[in-house]
């Protein structure tokens, strides 16, 4: 079942918990995007970037948006978190997720 | 009368949050024409902003019922 989580929230995105939403065991791949505070811009240097919105209508809009991708791109699932507040260049302003190193191979499941 | 709600930029150009318009009744395009008029600071900024009512995105055509929950959204930039 297509599944579409979206939310608002005003702390670190906690990314592999985003992953961890859209896991399916029909899908053969996970992709994640994380938009990040550009500090430079040319001769530009930005501190920090603050959100804020309307809350209902983003919430509305991102769903929207989810479902439209999950149409288009035939996803199994679609999750989009947006934070809000100020948002300062960081290394790391997300929690990056654990990722395997290795590739595994399938195995076969025991027939029968 | 109408409460306007304002964010951003518009918020900060407005000084304020909020808008109370007085409002006979009309379309988008006459309620930007009066937020225009109520507060001149934002003028710039809202011929390219887009209107919201009672949380839905609205055409300058739309009716703006008296009582009505209107927002208006300044162009965002990014990427």
């Amino acid at each position: 079942m297509t599944t579409v989580h979206c939310r608002l929230v005003r702390d670190r995105i906690d990314t592999a918990a985003v992953l961890a939403e859209v896991g399916r065991e029909t899908a053969g791949a996970s992709v994640l995007f994380v938009g990040t505070t550009r500090s430079i811009t040319g001769d530009v240097v930005t501190r920090s970037l603050d959100y804020e919105a309307h809350e209902p209508l983003a919430e509305d809009q991102l769903a929207h948006l989810a479902r439209a991708a999950v149409q288009e791109f035939a996803l199994s699932a679609c999750a989009v978190v947006h934070r809000l507040g100020a948002v300062p260049w960081e290394r790391r302003a997300w929690r990056w997720p654990r990722v395997p190193r290795i590739a595994a191979r399938p195995s076969p499941r025991p027939s029968g | 009368m109408v409460r306007v709600g304002l964010f951003a930029g518009m918020a900060e150009a407005a000084g304020r949050r909020g808008l109370d318009v007085a409002w006979q009744g009309g379309t988008v395009a006459d309620l930007r024409a009066a937020v225009a008029a109520a507060c001149p600071a934002v003028a710039p900024l809202l011929s390219r902003s887009v209107f919201a009512i009672d949380g839905r995105y609205v055409a300058d055509t739309a009716g703006v019922p008296a009582g009505a929950d209107v927002a208006v959204i300044p162009p965002v930039s990014g990427g």
